[in-house]
């Protein structure tokens, strides 16, 4: 991966799983009524024109009112079936329920026998599943009837929002062993050669108790009902004329007036009347021969198409430097390519795969800024670390320094009375040899001298310990720098009222050669004793200047203002133990003046205008050293 | 002509009193006449009116340091042997002081025999500049009762010509030369040319008395 890398692995692994889980989400078919929205929204945009030669006979309002009440006679199924075999019908669907025998015209069953026993009908079989009996059956129309037609069943299974969207090629009470009416009607117009494919596999399922159903099928419907070419039954029965589009057509006939039942709430009838059973059928009909039927994705291979989709969108996003545009973008773009797999045949419920991609963005999202944030706060460590480090070095240095300032100091303060005290008794030995006294004196004062001698060499291997090294490492440095440093190394962890500091930086010194350890303890001790000399000002105030004090120097002030330096302490200032602090050995001034020295700069103090006191350290350039 | 000193002068500069007295005492002891300062400017001030003496000055004291002053010190005092005194001697301080002019570097606390050996060497050598100073201001004041012609022929015998060479050049006769020559010998009180050469010489070193 690029860009943000990952740097915890167990946190990536929430990748796959957040692709399972809406994988799982989309089996458990919670929030499949939202994916039937879409479906339903799909639809109706998706219009097709009806095909012509699929004809539905209405049984309709004006056939009602001229052959009165229903049910009818079945003589009057029987003319119309011959009309309409004569008229060259490819196909007839009677959709119509024919189950019972007509008790007051026994003639009119035999009669309707007879003409669909000529004629290519289907009849249909309905489900009946009564919610108190576990098993379900079957209603078969008339035996005389069914023996000379071909059967196909009518269930129209409503989805859990009431709304008819599917119906099953294939069903039956105990074994799905009927086709469905449409398909039935393929096979005997002699078009069962465009279902090919949709046909059962020919293994014998376990008979099972309750009504079982193969091949879901989403209606493809073409348009909102009344879109297919329509006649009215008693049209059909008395108008010749209006026969004439039977010819090589498919037919349905079947129930279209208000109040008959068989009609059907579907997705395309929002805010229209529901679509007639034969109308349903028809679109199924239109769907099987122009082969634009939609095959429905399922339980497991939703489950994998969804979690695939979130894992391709992880996969591709993790190259995505706007994890926010595409957070965006891509769940419409899952929905869109869902609409594109309708187009070509697959409905694929997009619900899930576009939580799951919007989730799993987030989740990039999340990792990608906590592994910023990681980097960050670990860059912040770093700075910090080194800070630490750099302040713990120049105190251990400065410490040795002080060490090796101290113990010189001390040797030069005793090397004073040490020599007079040598220079004396060297006098004295003279001054005894003149008077020509008592020769033990003389014995007695060359044990002092040795004494003094031995004192002179305790304090000459002291001096040698601490001289090594004491000798500045001259490197060329930024002033700036060092300088920006040590003052943020003086501060460090400081306390007590905000400091007001002003840190003037030239910006444009040259390099300096110099030692940066001993420079940097000149100027944290410099800055240290200024915020401790402004310990009772109410509006502490800093100034580190850097300067170019002329082409040979450069000057480093810092100013403090505090009660500056007390008149009698100005003289001793910078010699050894002179200090007015409580703590302290008042040794700070004297090995700043000291590292100062041996870069052959100089160190000096003044009052600051105002108030307070400035030290300016004046280092060379170069070229002499 | 002044006169040599009748004891020898040892100049101690330090800002330390006890160290002062200290040498005081032991040189005076050791029979030599002393002068305390307690500051390098104190004795800047005082140098030029200094008979030939040792000068013994320490560097480390507060306002500029003794070696800061030393070569304005010898500058002005030319008849000053000066010895470095010093809590810590390093090479590279010793190295420095020589190239300033100092003869000799001493350590304090001291070593009695090297210091008063360093003592002698000084007044030694100061003896010697200060003899080398008057014999430059003697061999200045015989040259100067030269006559033009014969100063003339004095820097043709300087530059290393013979009387027939400088007859030539000056058109005049070898035996006017020759005469010019004695009157030289005689007034610059020398025997031979080589002397009389050094003579010259020595007179162009002072101060004033020569081209350089």
């Amino acid at each position: 991966m690029t860009g943000g890398a990952p740097r915890s692995r167990p946190a990536w692994a929430l990748v796959p799983l957040v692709a399972v889980l809406a994988g799982l989400g989309a089996w458990s078919g919670l929030g499949a009524k939202l994916d039937l929205l879409t479906l339903d929204q799909l639809m109706r945009v998706h219009r097709k024109e009806a095909p012509a030669d699929i004809l539905l006979v209405a049984i309709d309002e004006p056939s009602l009112v001229q052959f009165g009440r229903w049910p009818w006679p079945r003589s009057l199924h029987a003319r119309l079936v011959e009309r309409l075999s004569a008229a060259g019908a490819r196909a007839i669907g009677l959709q119509l329920i024919l189950a019972e025998p007509d008790a007051l015209r026994p003639g009119d069953d035999a009669r309707l026998a007879a003409a669909v026993g000529a004629a290519p009908v289907v009849l249909p079989i309905h489900p009946v599943v009564l919610p108190s009996r576990p098993t379900a059956s079957e209603v078969l129309p008339l035996p005389e009837l069914a023996a000379g037609a071909a059967l196909g069943h009518v269930e129209s299974p409503l989805d859990r929002d009431g709304l008819l969207r599917r119906l099953y090629l294939w069903a039956g009470a105990g074994e799905a062993f009927w086709p469905h009416l449409a398909l039935a009607m393929l096979r005997l117009g002699g078009e069962a050669h465009l279902a090919r494919g949709i046909t059962p596999t020919g293994e014998d399922p376990p008979w099972t108790a309750g009504w079982v159903r193969e091949m879901p099928q989403i209606v493809p419907f073409h348009g909102p009902p009344d879109h297919f070419r329509t006649l009215s039954y008693r049209d059909a029965l008395a108008d010749d004329a209006a026969l004439a589009p039977v010819r090589g057509s498919y037919v349905l006939v079947g129930m279209t007036a208000s109040g008959l039942g068989d009609s059907w709430p579907t997705p395309v009838s929002a805010g229209r009347r529901p679509m007639p059973g034969i109308e349903v059928s028809a679109n199924l009909l239109a769907g099987l021969r122009a082969g634009t039927l939609v095959r429905e994705l399922t339980g497991p291979a939703v489950s994998a198409f969804t979690t695939l989709s979130v894992l391709l969108a992880a996969l591709g996003a993790a190259r995505l430097r706007n994890l926010a545009a595409a957070m965006v973008l891509m769940p419409p773009l899952v929905i869109a390519a869902s609409l594109v797999a309708l187009r070509l045949g697959i409905w694929f419920p997009p619900l899930w795969a576009a939580l799951g991609v919007a989730a799993v963005l987030m989740l990039l999202q999340l990792l990608r800024r906590r592994a910023e944030a990681a980097a960050a706060a670990q860059e912040t460590l770093a700075r910090e670390a080194r800070l630490r480090r750099l302040e713990a070095e120049l105190e251990h240095s400065a410490r040795l320094g002080m060490v090796g300032q101290v113990s010189a100091a001390i040797a030069h303060e005793l090397n004073q009375p040490l020599a007079a005290l040598q220079a004396y008794a060297a006098a004295c030995r003279r001054q005894l040899r003149r008077v020509d006294a008592d020769p033990a004196l003389e014995e007695l004062l060359g044990k002092i001298t040795g004494q003094a001698d031995r004192v002179a060499t305790i304090l000459q291997r002291m001096r040698a310990l601490f001289e090594q090294g004491r000798e500045p490492e001259l490197v060329a440095q930024n002033v700036d720098e060092v300088v920006a440093e040590a003052v943020q190394l003086a501060l460090l962890g400081r306390r007590g009222r905000p400091l007001d500091l002003d840190l003037d930086l030239s910006a444009r010194l040259p390099p300096v050669p110099m030692d940066r350890i001993q420079i940097q303890q000149v100027i944290v001790n410099l800055v240290r004793n200024a915020v401790e000399a402004m310990r009772d000002v109410p509006q502490p105030k800093l100034t580190v200047r850097t300067r170019l004090e002329s082409d040979e120097q450069v000057a480093i002030s810092v100013r403090d203002v505090g009660a500056g330096i007390d008149p009698a302490m100005r003289e001793r200032l910078f010699e050894p133990f002179a200090s007015d602090k409580a703590q302290g050995m008042g040794m700070g001034l004297y090995v700043s003046r000291a590292i100062i020295e041996a870069h052959h700069g100089h160190l000096a103090f003044a009052p600051a205008e105002g108030a307070g006191t400035v030290f300016h350290i004046v280092l060379p350039l170069g070229g002499k050293v | 002509m002044p006169g040599v000193p009748t004891s020898e002068l040892v100049v101690i500069v330090d800002d330390d009193a006890a160290i002062r007295d200290s040498l005081r005492l032991l040189f005076q002891a050791e029979g030599y006449a002393t002068l305390s300062f307690a500051s390098a400017d104190e004795i800047l001030a005082a140098a030029r009116g200094l008979p030939p003496a040792l000068l013994l000055l320490d560097v480390r004291m507060p306002g500029r340091s003794g070696m800061q002053l030393l070569p304005e010190i010898l500058a002005t005092a030319p008849q000053l042997a000066v010895a470095i005194i010093t809590g810590h001697g390093d090479v590279p301080m010793a190295v420095r002081a020589i190239q300033l002019g100092a003869f000799d570097l001493i350590e304090k606390p001291f070593n009695e025999e090297y210091l008063l050996k360093a003592v002698r060497d000084g007044l030694e050598i100061a003896r010697r500049r200060h003899e080398e100073q008057q014999a430059r201001a003697a061999a200045a004041a015989a040259i100067s009762r030269l006559s033009a012609r014969e100063r003339e022929i004095l820097d043709q015998i300087v530059g290393g010509a013979t009387s027939k060479t400088i007859a030539y050049e000056l058109g005049i006769s070898v035996r006017t030369v020759e005469v010019h020559r004695r009157s030289i010998l005689l007034k610059t009180q020398v025997r031979s040319v080589p002397e009389l050469v050094r003579l010259a010489l020595q007179a162009r070193g002072t101060p004033g008395a020569g081209t350089g």
